[in-house]
C-alpha cells in the first residue's frame, strides 16, 4: 500500500480541513516546525486506514480539537495492489466510514460502515482490535513499516505480521494449523522437563522421579537384605565347619592319645640309658687320664736327659769361637780409625777451592763492572752534547715571533668577518649609475662619496649611498633614491669591530698580511718541531732517569772496581780472563768432590766390617750365656720327674697297666651307645611332643564347640529374622519398580525425542526465515556504521537481539550500543523487513522524526540507502529539520505549515 | 500301597518376575497344600512322598515354616519329607524348626538308611548341602528292605541338559536299586521314566503349582499304586495348580488385529487367578494406538498380573497416511523424522537416545497430541 493523499478535518491542532499531498511513489519529507501537526497527522493517518469509525472512549474523544465538539474526520486516498482507494471515517459525531474505488477516471463507492472498515483495514492487518483503538499489535504490517516518533526500536512483532513476512520469504515454516500442536508438545514437554532438559524435581517431578527415586531406596533396601540372607548362608557354613571342626579335634586328640601311651614307656628306656652313659663316659675319662700320665712322664724324663747332653756339646763348641771372634774384632776397629783419618786429610783441602772460586767471582764483577761505566760513560756525553744542541735551538726559536695556530685561526676569522662586512656594506649601499649623453658636472648631496662630480658623455657614473643617495644634476635637477634604510651602518659598526680586533691581533707580528703571519707561523713551526725531535732523544738516552742518577751510577761503579783492584792490583794493568778463571774453580772443586766421596765410601766400608764382627762376637756370648741356664733348667726339671722313685722298667709297667683299664671302660661305653642308637629320635621328645599336641587338639575341640555354641545363637536369630522372604520381596519390588521406571523412561524418552525433534525442525525452519532478513539488515548496518559491528542477529519474531562482530567470540546485546547505534541497528531492520514484504506491491514506509541520534556522516549513508529503498517503498519522513534531507535526490519535499496555511484560507 | 508323591512346593519363592503378584503367587502355593491334604483323604492314600525342596530357601520366613507345619498337622495321612537342595540339612535350615514336632504326622527324614513304612520299605536321600556331583541314590545299591522298595530323591536325571552335574541321578537308578518306584524332585514339570519293561518305575511330580511363564506341564501331583513288590506301578497325575500362568505372543499384520487380541483377553477365563504375558510384534497403526491403551487398561485391571511387551511394535506403514496430512511444516517434518527414526533399518545418523522403539513410542504421543489438538 503506498497514500497518495491525506485530508483531515477537525482533528486536534487542525480545525480546518487540510489537505497533505500528493505524495510521490518514492521518498517525501513533509517537514514543519515543532507542534505543527506532524504527528498529528500520523495518527489520523493509523485511524482512517486502522480502526473502525464507531470507536468510543477518552482516547477518541482526545481527536476532538482542543476546547470544540466537532467530529473528527479523515480521509486517505491510498493504492494497494495495483487498485486505487479513498476511505473516509468519521468519528464520535455521527461516525460514518465510506470505501471508495478508483474506478472509470471516477471514485465510485466500495463499501459502508463497518464493512468499509473491514476491508480497509484487511489491506493492512488481519488482526483487528477487539475493541477501542487499535494498538501497535493490530497494525499488521504496519507495525514494521510505520514508525511513530521515539519508537523506531521494538521488542517483538506480534500477531499475523510475524506470518507474513514468514510467507514473504517463501520458507515451509509452518501452518496456520501447526500452532497449536506445538504449543501442546511445548506444554507436554515443560509438564515432565525443565528448560535445561532436565527431568523436573520436587513438586513439580514426573511419576519417573518418584519411581526411580523409590527404586534407588529399595535397592537400598535389597543390598540389605542380600546381605542378611548372605550373613545367614554364611552364618550356616560357618557353624557347619565349626562342627567339622570341633569333630576332627576329637578325633585327633584320641588318636594322639594312643600314640603318647607307647611314647612314654620308651621314654623312660631311653632315660636309663642316658644315665649309664654318663657314668661309663666318667670312667673312661678317669682311665685315660692315668694312662696319659705315666705316659708324659716317661717321654718327658727322655727328652730332658737328651737335651740336657746336647747344651752342653755346644758350651764346649763356644767357649772355643769367641777369642777367635775378639782377634776379628779388633782387626777391623784399625782399619776404621785408618780410614776416618784420611777422610779428614781430603776435607781439609776445601779452603783452596773456596779461594779459587771466590777469585773467579771477582774477576766476573770487575769485567762487568768495566764494561757497565764503559757505556755509562758514551751515554753521558751524548747527553751533554743533546743539551748543547736543544739550548741552541731553543735560543734560535726564541727568537722568531709568530702567531700561533690559534691566534692564525683567531686572525682568519676577523679576516673573513671583515670580508662579510664588506660585502654587506656594499650590498647595503644604494647604487645610482648616471651614463651622460654629454660631459657634465653633477654634486652628489647624499651618498658615500659626496661632492661634485664632472661625468664624461657615455661614462658610466655610479654614485652609492644609504639610506639613499641625492644627486643633482644642472639642468635637469635633483635625484632621490631611497633604499634599505639602518642596515648599512650596522655592517660598518661589525667591520671596525672586526678591524680592530685584527689589529689588536696582528700588532706583535708587525704585519696584519695573512700570508705573512702565515710564513711566519711556518718558520716558528719548524723550529719547534727541531726542539721536540731533541728532546726525544734526550728522553731517550735517559731512559726515565735523571741525569744525576746517571751521574752516581757512574760513581758508583768506579768504587767497585777501585774495590777489586785493592785485592787484585795486576789486573790494573791487565785485565783477568773471567771466564778462564771460573773454569779453574769448577776445575778444582770438582776434584775435590771426587776425592772427599772416596774417602767417605772407604770409611763407612770399615765401620760396617766392625760392626758385623762385633755383633757375631757378642751374638755367641748370649748363646753361651743361654746355654748353661738351659741345662740348669733341664737338670731341675730331671729331678722333679724322677721323684717317683721309681725305675725306668717299673714305669713301663705302670703305663701298660692303666691302657688296659682304660680300653674295658671305652668298651662298656660303646656298647650303652649302641642300645642308645637303637631309638629313633629322642623318644623323650616325641612324648612332650604328642602331650603338647593332645593339649592343642583338646583346647582347638574346646575353642571350637564355644565357637559353634555362639555361632548357633546367631544363626538362630538370623534364621528367625527369615532373612530369605524379605529379600525375596525386596527383589520383588525392585523388579516390579524397575518394570515400571522402563516403561516410564520409554514414555519421557519419547516426550523429549517428539520435542527435540520438533524443537529441531522449528529451529531450522527459523534460520531459513530469518536468515535472508538478518543477511539484509546486517548488510545495511554495515553500510551504515562499517563493518566492525559484523552480523545481526535476529529474534524468532524478527526483534533484533545482538551483534556477533567477526573478531569476537561473543554476541555484543543492544544494550551496549550507543544511542544511535540503536537506532541505525532498528532502522537496518525495518528496512530489510520492509523491503521484504514489499516484494508484491509497493508499501509505504512512514518515519517520523527518526534518527535524532545519528550523526552527520552516517545520515548521508543512510540517506544513500532510503534512496536505493525508495525502488520498492513509498517513504515518508515527518522531520522539523528538513536540511538533515536536503541530500536525497528527487525528494519530495512538502511544508506542512503551508499545507495548513492553505487549508486555513480555504 | 497306595502314596502321593509330590515336590518343590518350593514355599516363600520369590516372585520377581511378576513383580506385585509375588504375595499372591507366593500365598497360592501355600493354600494348594491343602488341596493335596484334601485329595489325600479322598483318594484314601497310605502316605505322602514330599520329594525335596519343600521351601525355596532355609532364610524363609519362620511363619512360613509354622503354616506349613499347622497344614500338615490338620491331616493324619503320614508324610515322608525329605530336604532337597533349596533346603538342604545344614545348621540353621528350616528343618531345625522346633515347632515340627507339633505335627506327628509328619517324618523328617534327615538319614540315607532304610525305613520301614507301610507296606514296605523307604529309602530317603535327603541332601546336606546346595550343590553335589555325588548321585544321591548311589547308596541304596545293594541295601535289603523288606516289601515294596520305595526310593525318595532330590537330584537331575541324566539326559537332562546342564551345565554341570547337580545331584545326578542314573535313568535307571531304580532299577539299580531293585526299586518298585523311585520318587523325584527337582524338576518342576511332571515326567515319567520308564524300565527296560516300559513300566513307570521312576517320576517327577513336578511342581504342585506353576512358578514362572513358559514352565511347561507343571502344577500336578501324582498318585501312585503298587499292588505288591515286582509288581508295575500305576501312576497318575492330578492337576493342584490354582493359577493360570498365561503367555501369548503375538504378531500384528493388519489393521484390527489389536481388536481381535482385546477380544480374545476378553475371553480368558478367571482372569484373578491368571498370570498373564503378552509379548506383541508387528506394525502398529497410529489410529489403534488407542486399543493398545484399553488393552493395557483390560490387563491391569483384570488380570491377577499382566505384562505386556510392545517393543516389537513398530508403526504401520499406512502411518505416512496421518504423518501427510500433518499440517505443513515443522509438525510434518517432525512425523517423518520420527518414522524414519522408528525404522529400525534406518541408515542415517541416529540422535542420541533416539532408538526405533522410543521414536516409535514418540510417534504414538505425536498421533496422541494430533488427536487431542483434533478434538
Amino acid at each position: 500500500m503506498i497514500v497518495h493523499r491525506v485530508w483531515v478535518e477537525n482533528w486536534r491542532c487542525f480545525i480546518d480541513s487540510i489537505e497533505v499531498g500528493p505524495f510521490t511513489d518514492r521518498i517525501n519529507v513533509l517537514h514543519a516546525p515543532n507542534a505543527t501537526g506532524k504527528t498529528t497527522l500520523f495518527t489520523a493517518l493509523l485511524r482512517g486506514l486502522l480502526d473502525g469509525h464507531k470507536v468510543k472512549g477518552q482516547s477518541v474523544e482526545e481527536l476532538r480539537p482542543w476546547g470544540r465538539a466537532l467530529p473528527p474526520a479523515v480521509t486517505v486516498e491510498f493504492s494497494h495492489s495495483e487498485a486505487r482507494y479513498r476511505v473516509r471515517k468519521q468519528f464520535l459525531d455521527s461516525p460514518a466510514s465510506t470505501l471508495e474505488r478508483f474506478e472509470e477516471n471516477r471514485f465510485v463507492r466500495l463499501a459502508e460502515g463497518d464493512a468499509a472498515d473491514r476491508e480497509t483495514r484487511n489491506m493492512i492487518s488481519k488482526n483487528p482490535p477487539s475493541k477501542g483503538l487499535s494498538k501497535q499489535q493490530n497494525w499488521g504490517i504496519a507495525q514494521v513499516l510505520w514508525v511513530p516518533q521515539g519508537e523506531l526500536g521494538y521488542k517483538e512483532l506480534t500477531g499475523d505480521l510475524v506470518e507474513d513476512i514468514r510467507a514473504s520469504l517463501g520458507a515451509q515454516f509452518s501452518s496456520a494449523g501447526d500452532g497449536p500442536h506445538q504449543k501442546r508438545i511445548e506444554e507436554l514437554y515443560q509438564q515432565y522437563f525443565t528448560s535445561g532438559g532436565k527431568l523436573k524435581t520436587g513438586k513439580a517431578a514426573p511419576e519417573l522421579a518418584i519411581l526411580r527415586e523409590e527404586l534407588e531406596r529399595t535397592k537400598v533396601c535389597l543390598i540389605e537384605s542380600v546381605r542378611a540372607q548372605t550373613e545367614f548362608e554364611e552364618a550356616a557354613r560357618l557353624v557347619e565347619d565349626l562342627r567339622a571342626r570341633r569333630a576332627q579335634a576329637r578325633r585327633e586328640a584320641e588318636s594322639i592319645s594312643v600314640r603318647l601311651q607307647g611314647a612314654r614307656e620308651q621314654a623312660r628306656v631311653y632315660r636309663s640309658l642316658l644315665a649309664e652313659k654318663e657314668t661309663q663316659q666318667e670312667k673312661t675319662k678317669t682311665a685315660e687320664a692315668q694312662y696319659q700320665a705315666f705316659s708324659d712322664r716317661i717321654e718327658n724324663l727322655s727328652h730332658a736327659r737328651i737335651s740336657v747332653e746336647d747344651f752342653e756339646k755346644k758350651i764346649l763348641r763356644l767357649r772355643e769361637e769367641i777369642p777367635q771372634r775378639e782377634k776379628e774384632v779388633q782387626a777391623h776397629e784399625t782399619d776404621a780409625a785408618a780410614a776416618k783419618a784420611n777422610l779428614e786429610d781430603i776435607r781439609n783441602a776445601r779452603k783452596k777451592v773456596d779461594l779459587a772460586s771466590e777469585r773467579a767471582e771477582r774477576a766476573r764483577a770487575y769485567t762487568e763492572t768495566e764494561e757497565s761505566l764503559r757505556r755509562l760513560n758514551t751515554t753521558l756525553e751524548q747527553i751533554a752534547q743533546l743539551k748543547e744542541s736543544l739550548n741552541d735551538y731553543r735560543i734560535e726559536g726564541a727568537k722568531i715571533l709568530a702567531p700561533d695556530a690559534t691566534k692564525l685561526r683567531e686572525i682568519r676569522e676577523t679576516l673573513r668577518k671583515i670580508d662579510e662586512m664588506k660585502v654587506r656594506i656594499e650590498a647595503s649601499l644604494m647604487h645610482l649609475e648616471l651614463v651622460p649623453e654629454e660631459d657634465c658636472r653633477i654634486q652628489v648631496l647624499e651618498g658615500e662619496e659626496t661632492g661634485e662630480k664632472n661625468l664624461v658623455a657615455d661614462v658610466p657614473h655610479e654614485a652609492k649611498g644609504s639610506p639613499e643617495v641625492v644627486v643633482h644634476i644642472d639642468g635637469f635637477g635633483r635625484i632621490r633614491s631611497r633604499g634599505p634604510i639602518g642596515s648599512v651602518e650596522d655592517f660598518r659598526v661589525e667591520k671596525s669591530k672586526a678591524e680592530k680586533v685584527l689589529s689588536d691581533l696582528t700588532q706583535p707580528f708587525g704585519t696584519s698580511k695573512l700570508h705573512d703571519l702565515e710564513q711566519l707561523a711556518e718558520i716558528k713551526d719548524q723550529a719547534e718541531k727541531k726542539i721536540a725531535e731533541q728532546k726525544a732523544k734526550l728522553s731517550a738516552l735517559l731512559s726515565g732517569k735523571s741525569f744525576d742518577s746517571l751521574q752516581e751510577e757512574r760513581n758508583r761503579l768506579e768504587a767497585i772496581l777501585k774495590n777489586i783492584l785493592k785485592t787484585e792490583s795486576a789486573w790494573n794493568k791487565k785485565p783477568p780472563n773471567a771466564e778462564s778463571l771460573r773454569e779453574q774453580a769448577v776445575e778444582t772443586k770438582r776434584d775435590f768432590i771426587q776425592q772427599v766421596e772416596a774417602a767417605e765410601a772407604e770409611r763407612d766400608s770399615k765401620q760396617t766390617a766392625l760392626a758385623a764382627a762385633s755383633s757375631q762376637k757378642n751374638s755367641l756370648s748370649e748363646k753361651f750365656d743361654e746355654a748353661e741356664k738351659q741345662i740348669f733348667a733341664l737338670k731341675s726339671r730331671l729331678e722333679e720327674l724322677s721323684k717317683d722313685g721309681l725305675s725306668d722298667e717299673e714305669r713301663d709297667k705302670q703305663k701298660r697297666e692303666a691302657a688296659l683299664s682304660w680300653e674295658a671302660a671305652k668298651e662298656k661305653l660303646s656298647q650303652t651307645d649302641e642300645a642308645l642308637g637303637q631309638f629313633e629320635g629322642n623318644p623323650v621328645d616325641l612324648m612332650e611332643k604328642l602331650e603338647q599336641q593332645i593339649q592343642t587338639a583338646d583346647q582347638a575341640a574346646t575353642l571350637a564347640l564355644e565357637k559353634e555354641k555362639e555361632h548357633e545363637g546367631r544363626l538362630q536369630q538370623l534364621s528367625a529374622a527369615g532373612t530369605y522372604t524379605t529379600l525375596a520381596e525386596t527383589e520383588e519390588k525392585v523388579s516390579d519398580l524397575e518394570r515400571r521406571v522402563d516403561e516410564e523412561t520409554l514414555r519421557m524418552g519419547a516426550i523429549r525425542l517428539l520435542h527435540n525433534t520438533m524443537r529441531e525442525h522449528h529451529n531450522e525452519a527459523m534460520d531459513a526465515v530469518l536468515k535472508p532478513v538478518a543477511s539484509l539488515s546486517s548488510r545495511h548496518l554495515e553500510r551504515i556504521a562499517g563493518t566492525r559491528f559484523g552480523k545481526l542477529k535476529l529474534g524468532e519474531t524478527f526483534e533484533p537481539q545482538a551483534l556477533i562482530p567477526k573478531v569476537l567470540d561473543t554476541e555484543i546485546p543492544l544494550e551496549h550500543l550507543s544511542g544511535g547505534e540503536t537506532e541505525q541497528v532498528y532502522l537496518a531492520t525495518r528496512l530489510a523487513l520492509a523491503e521484504t514484504l514489499a516484494k508484491e506491491q509497493r508499501q509505504m514506509v512512514v518515519l517520523d522524526d527518526i534518527l535524532t541520534a545519528t550523526d552527520t556522516g552516517r545520515l548521508a549513508r543512510i540517506m544513500t540507502l532510503l534512496e536505493e529503498a525508495a525502488d520498492r517503498l513509498q517513504i515518508l519522513i515527518l522531520t522539523c529539520h528538513p536540511e538533515r534531507y536536503g541530500g536525497l535526490k528527487d525528494a519530495n519535499f512538502i511544508d506542512l505549515e503551508e499545507c495548513v496555511a492553505k487549508g486555513r484560507e480555504g | 500301597m497306595r502314596f502321593i508323591h509330590t515336590g518343590d512346593w518350593q514355599i516363600g519363592m520369590k516372585a520377581a518376575h511378576v513383580g506385585g503378584a509375588g504375595e499372591v503367587v507366593r500365598k497360592s502355593r501355600l493354600q494348594t497344600l491343602s488341596r493335596i491334604l484334601e485329595l489325600a483323604t479322598e483318594k484314601r492314600i497310605d502316605f505322602i512322598l514330599v520329594s525335596g525342596d519343600s521351601f525355596e530357601d532355609n532364610g524363609v520366613d519362620r511363619i512360613l515354616v509354622q503354616k506349613v507345619i499347622d497344614i500338615i498337622r490338620i491331616s493324619s495321612i503320614p508324610i515322608y519329607i525329605i530336604p532337597g537342595n533349596h533346603d538342604p540339612l545344614v545348621p540353621g535350615s528350616v528343618w531345625d524348626y522346633p515347632s515340627w514336632r507339633q505335627a506327628d504326622n509328619l517324618h523328617i527324614l534327615t538319614k540315607a538308611e532304610p525305613l520301614s513304612i507301610p507296606g514296605g520299605t523307604l529309602f530317603p536321600c535327603p541332601l546336606f548341602e546346595k550343590h553335589s556331583r555325588k548321585d544321591p541314590t548311589a547308596w541304596i545299591r545293594g541295601v535289603d528292605g523288606d516289601g515294596i522298595r520305595v526310593g525318595l530323591a532330590h537330584g537331575t536325571v541324566e539326559g537332562i541338559p546342564q551345565d554341570e552335574p547337580d545331584y545326578p541321578i542314573a535313568q535307571n537308578a531304580a532299577e539299580q536299586g531293585d526299586l518298585d518306584y523311585l520318587a523325584i524332585g527337582h524338576w518342576h514339570s511332571t515326567v515319567f521314566y520308564e524300565d527296560s519293561s516300559a513300566h513307570i518305575r521312576m517320576a517327577y511330580s513336578g511342581t504342585h503349582e506353576t512358578t514362572k511363564f513358559g514352565e511347561r506341564d507343571s502344577g500336578n501331583i501324582l498318585l501312585v499304586e503298587i499292588a505288591e513288590k515286582g509288581s508295575p506301578s500305576n501312576v497318575t497325575p492330578f492337576r493342584t495348580g490354582a493359577l493360570m500362568w498365561t503367555l501369548l505372543e503375538k504378531e500384528f499384520r493388519k489393521s484390527g488385529d489389536v481388536s481381535a487380541l482385546l477380544e480374545n483377553v476378553d475371553e480368558i477365563p478367571s482372569p484373578d487367578s491368571t498370570l498373564i504375558q503378552l509379548h506383541l510384534t508387528g506394525l502398529l497403526p497410529a489410529a489403534e494406538h488407542s486399543e493398545l491403551v484399553q488393552l493395557r487398561r483390560v490387563l491391569e485391571s483384570r488380570f491377577l498380573y499382566s505384562r505386556l511387551e510392545t517393543e516389537g511394535l513398530r508403526p504401520s506403514p499406512e502411518d505416512e497416511d496421518w504423518v501427510a496430512e500433518l499440517p505443513m511444516g515443522v509438525l510434518r517434518e517432525t512425523g517423518r523424522r520420527l518414522k524414519d527414526l522408528a525404522d529400525p533399518g534406518y541408515s542415517g545418523i541416529r540422535p542420541q537416545a533416539a532408538s526405533p522403539e522410543i521414536a516409535s513410542r514418540a510417534l504414538l504421543e505425536l498421533y496422541a497430541v494430533v488427536s487431542e489438538v483434533a478434538e
